[in-house]
């Protein structure tokens, strides 16, 4: 068993010191991935080690005792899975969510046609996203009725396990259309169309961002955090289709807003 | 399966040293297993399983697991004994490449099945857009479930068909011609029974593999209570949702393998006894 551990240990080295592991919302891979490339371009030495899932997937990974250094979550019932350091916690940025349609995909003009297409995949309840989804479908049900809502429950054929899986159907021609994020549909770049919610009816998801009070490289986390609310982060994350946080909610106490 | 196999004589026990020293040299890969499952065990309460066991959700994901394993069994023993016959009596370079063929899907990765089940059966792919032109849909449906499984158990049950009829004595083959028995004649009453001992433990092979399929059933047939969501699907969202579903359908599982091994152990036995 030693031999074994001693092995793996050769095998697999342990991060150096330096290297900061940063757990996002599948939702914000092309924002971070940039975002990462520019901390270490301005951090010399430092190392973003960067991993993407669900956010429902990393808090599960957190607890089970992935290390983590930050967690930025799609939604705040997920950061709240996990210890984490509240004095750290920020909200980074916001997003809303869109029907992604499968290419070439004829006769929907609104999000109302939605209870006509075939094939509907969605997030599953778990993940931020699909939570969003179920609260939009509600809201849009007190417009449109118990009997839209069921015709497009009915045509969902699918509940995947994180936001990009979502996407991936709809992309590969698999599913007509996808509810995802604003910022998913931007980074499929024109394979995917885009069908907006009206605000009245849409989700305002907050992003909040913590140290996990695991991290074992804090003063490296505290600085990534200031990085990303930084100018040159936000316009990332608004170029990947993400909101910026609002003015006014980042004077509050940060423990208000990264209650769920 | 060599174990199983039938041996003419035992070998000799070994001196306790011997064993002891083989089995501590075999500790940590034993330990590595053994604990696994105790944490398994005992991190569950049976109150705790027993509520799981009332949730609709979990027993729609049993239910479902239940009849697509089942289909696919069906069909991976209908065709898969119709590809070992080929590959009993082909020329050699066929045969070779039939075995190759086959086994493919017991050393890809089960994600890589998925991608290519898509590629191939999704509404663009390779059939799969005829088969839409034709209203014919299979993604998402419990029809891609059983096709995942069937893809990815299928060599377990032919190449364990496939060994047996080579264990056959080919003066058996002989003596039947000469009797005049024609090759349809041959292989319905002399080769399959003859090869009844490995149809069956290839069937529980390609069973067991078939309910554990995950990979290639998430990516090809996506995730609906009811309709697509198997037990191993049930347990990875789960685990991220609801730990205790997610552990209640581990131990069915785990007791669905135990039961596997034991039943193939004691019909092997049988089978055995007979055939003396």
């Amino acid at each position: 068993m030693l031999l074994a551990l001693a092995a793996s240990m050769l095998l697999f080295p342990q991060p150096q010191h330096r290297t900061l592991s940063v757990f996002a919302a599948a939702s914000l891979k092309e924002a971070f991935t940039s975002i990462a490339k520019d901390y270490e371009a301005a951090h010399r030495g430092s190392k973003v080690r960067l991993n993407f899932a669900g956010s429902q997937t990393l808090a599960a990974q957190i607890n089970h005792g992935a290390p983590a250094d930050v967690f930025a979550s799609a939604a705040a019932r997920n950061l709240a899975q996990v210890a984490y350091d509240r004095s750290s916690c920020r909200v980074f940025a916001r997003n809303r969510l869109a029907i992604g349609l499968r290419k070439g995909l004829r006769g929907v003009s609104s999000f109302k046609d939605l209870a006509q297409v075939r094939n509907i995949v969605v997030a599953d309840p778990a993940v931020p996203v699909g939570g969003h989804t179920a609260t939009f479908l509600t809201k849009a049900a007190k417009e449109h009725g118990a009997g839209w809502l069921r015709s497009v429950r009915s045509h969902v054929v699918s509940q995947e396990a994180d936001v990009k899986a979502v996407l991936a159907k709809v992309r590969l021609g698999e599913a007509d259309a996808g509810i995802v994020y604003i910022s998913d549909v931007r980074s499929a770049r024109g394979a995917v169309d885009m069908l907006p919610i009206p605000d009245r009816l849409n989700v305002l998801a907050q992003y909040p961002v913590a140290i996990p009070a695991s991290s074992t490289n804090r003063d490296e986390a505290l600085r990534f955090i200031r990085f990303l609310l930084g100018p040159g982060s936000q316009s990332r994350l608004r170029k990947a289709g993400l909101l910026s946080p609002d003015r006014r909610a980042s004077l509050k106490p940060a423990s208000l807003q990264c209650k769920s | 399966m060599q174990k199983l196999m039938p041996r003419g004589r035992r070998t000799p026990e070994a001196g306790w040293a011997y064993v002891v020293g083989s089995i501590l040299l075999g500790a940590p890969l034993l330990a590595l297993i053994a604990l696994s499952l105790a944490g398994l065990l005992l991190g569950t309460s049976p109150s705790e399983v027993g509520a799981q066991m009332r949730e609709e959700t979990t027993l729609q994901a049993i239910y479902l697991s239940l009849r697509t394993t089942l289909a696919s069994l069906a069909a991976v023993m209908v065709f898969g004994t119709g590809l070992a016959l080929a590959i009993h009596r082909s020329p050699s370079w066929l045969a070779s490449s039939l075995e190759l063929v086959v086994t493919l899907p017991a050393i890809m990765p089960p994600s890589v099945a998925g991608i290519a089940l898509l590629l191939a059966f999704g509404r663009q792919g390779l059939v799969g857009e005829h088969l839409d032109a034709m209203g014919v849909r299979v993604a998402f449906t419990p029809l891609a479930v059983v096709m995942a499984q069937a893809f990815v158990a299928a060599p377990f049950y032919v190449r364990e068909v496939a060994s047996g009829l080579r264990s056959i004595d080919p003066q058996v083959l002989e003596a039947a011609h000469i009797d005049g028995a024609g090759g349809a004649k041959t292989a319905t009453s002399i080769l399959i029974p003859l090869a009844m001992p490995f149809v069956f433990v290839g069937a529980a092979l390609a069973w067991a593999r078939a309910v554990g399929e995950f990979g290639a059933t998430i990516l090809f047939a996506g995730n609906l209570p009811g309709v697509t969501q198997t037990m191993p699907l049930a347990i990875y969202l789960g685990f991220e949702s609801d730990l205790a579903q997610a552990k209640a359908l581990a131990l069915v599982l785990l007791a669905f393998a135990v039961g596997v091994l034991v039943l193939l152990k004691a019909a092997f036995h049988r089978f055995l006894a007979l055939a003396h």
